[in-house]
């Protein structure tokens, strides 16, 4: 055991071993601050078109869509982005766990933290429109992802349960003309109907109506609502196939 | 020489990296401890202790650029040396052993409370016997905390683990201890 630095030196010597370069510790750390930092953007992304999802449901007419609200929100939950936020959380968690200071912290702070942290981003960006715009992105670019416009324009081109949709092209005094996604034009009666959320009732604004269809043009409005809070227009009777 | 042993360790580093002959003076200083530290922690032969303090000064040099100056040296080894020290305890694991421990290594020490209380009170190879036997997480922390008289904060770098866990294992350590103790008839108290 006494010689033991000279044993060790000799090995060194031997083996020419030598201290593995700084640069490279320095990008195992890189490596691991940007997967976790691009996790955590990843989970607030999905946060944000999560906070889209679930804002542009319409929760209070459940009863038109589902039998119970249960069944109603089982449908309704955005399982891919869930899904991805929590693979992106555990990912940026597992990350910043391994940092090299990273084990002074509890396992459950960090989760807390990135949680919030990705909720609050998140939130944030949802409010600027970006889970609208990736919503949107990834509908084009991935023809089979259902967007959130594609299913709502489902929901409201239900005439048997009296769901309606589409963009006012004249208004009257008792009556509207709506063209719905698919082009076609019908005569609502709104005389009873409940107008809400500051609906614009003018050319151009599109709105989701309740109400009966009375025949294969007429529709007997008993409320009308905005499309959207965000405003953006879907371009009702533009596209040629919304589905 | 002497020159060079009053330096700190952090400087030692400096100086390793500069000329290879300099790592000579962190062996000396930390063998010792780090011996009697692997001697406590597993049921290693001497040779075995010999071979891991190899291993051990060898990773240390390998990896000297990744020293995290926040952290004191002697942390840094010992993390190294508890690491090493598990995964040899890992391979061994299915082996069947037979234990050739130099019991004064274990029992040599700097002198701290722990271990005077040991000796005022019954035979110290017993109550090392007993401390052999706890689950290796307990140990690792009555180790650190009593024979190698480290803080909470230092036993939080070496074990990786935050200074709440690591409180935490400390009590259930001494719990699990004093139950044993308790368990072979022996008067003794923490």
């Amino acid at each position: 055991m006494k010689d033991l630095a000279k044993t060790i030196l000799n090995q060194i010597d031997k083996k020419e071993i030598k201290p593995i370069s700084r640069g490279l510790f320095l990008l195992r750390n890189f490596s691991i601050w940007f997967l976790a930092i691009l996790s955590l953007s990843l989970g607030s992304v999905s946060v944000s078109l999560l906070a889209y999802n679930i804002s542009s449901k319409d929760w209070d007419i459940y009863t038109h869509l589902h039998e119970s609200w249960i069944g109603f929100l089982i449908s309704s939950l955005p399982y891919l982005w869930i899904l991805i936020t929590l693979v992106s959380l555990l990912i940026a968690i597992f990350n910043i766990e391994h940092s090299k200071n990273g084990y002074r912290y509890s396992p459950l702070k960090i989760a807390l933290l990135s949680l919030v942290a990705s909720v609050i981003v998140g939130l944030v960006t949802f409010s600027f429109g970006v889970g609208q715009n990736i919503d949107n992105y990834v509908g084009r670019v991935f023809p089979s992802y259902t967007t959130v416009d594609s299913e709502k324009i489902a929901i409201w081109s239900q005439p048997t349960k009296g769901l309606f949709s589409g963009s006012i092209q004249a208004v009257g005094d008792s009556s509207l003309v709506v063209m719905d996604s698919s082009g076609k034009k019908w005569q609502v009666d709104y005389r009873n109907a409940i107008v809400r959320g500051g609906t614009k009732i003018q050319v151009g604004t599109e709105i989701k109506i309740i109400g009966n269809n009375t025949d294969s043009n007429n529709i007997s409005a008993s409320e009308i609502r905005p499309w959207g809070s965000s405003g953006n227009g879907r371009g009702f009777g533009q596209r040629k196939n919304i589905e | 020489m002497e020159e060079l042993n009053a330096k700190s360790d952090e400087e030692v580093i400096l100086l390793t990296l500069k000329k290879r002959d300099n790592f000579a003076i962190l062996i000396e200083r930390y063998q010792a401890r780090l011996s009697r530290y692997i001697a406590r922690l597993c049921n290693c032969t001497n040779e075995d202790i010999e071979d891991l303090l190899q291993e051990i000064f060898i990773k240390t040099y390998r990896n000297l650029n990744d020293f995290d100056r926040g952290l004191k040296f002697s942390s840094w080894i010992y993390r190294i040396t508890h690491n090493e020290v598990i995964s040899h305890f890992r391979k061994s694991k299915s082996r069947p052993q037979s234990v050739d421990v130099d019991l004064s290594l274990i029992a040599d020490s700097s002198s701290n409370e722990f271990i005077e209380s040991i000796d005022r009170n019954i035979d110290r190879i017993k109550i090392l016997e007993v401390l052999k036997s706890l689950d290796i997480r307990y140990r690792e922390v009555i180790i650190l905390r009593f024979f190698e008289q480290k803080d909470y904060s230092e036993i939080s770098d070496i074990l990786k683990k935050p200074s709440g866990t690591v409180a935490t294992l400390l009590n259930r350590a001494k719990k699990q201890f004093k139950e044993k103790i308790e368990k072979n008839n022996i008067k003794f108290e923490l």
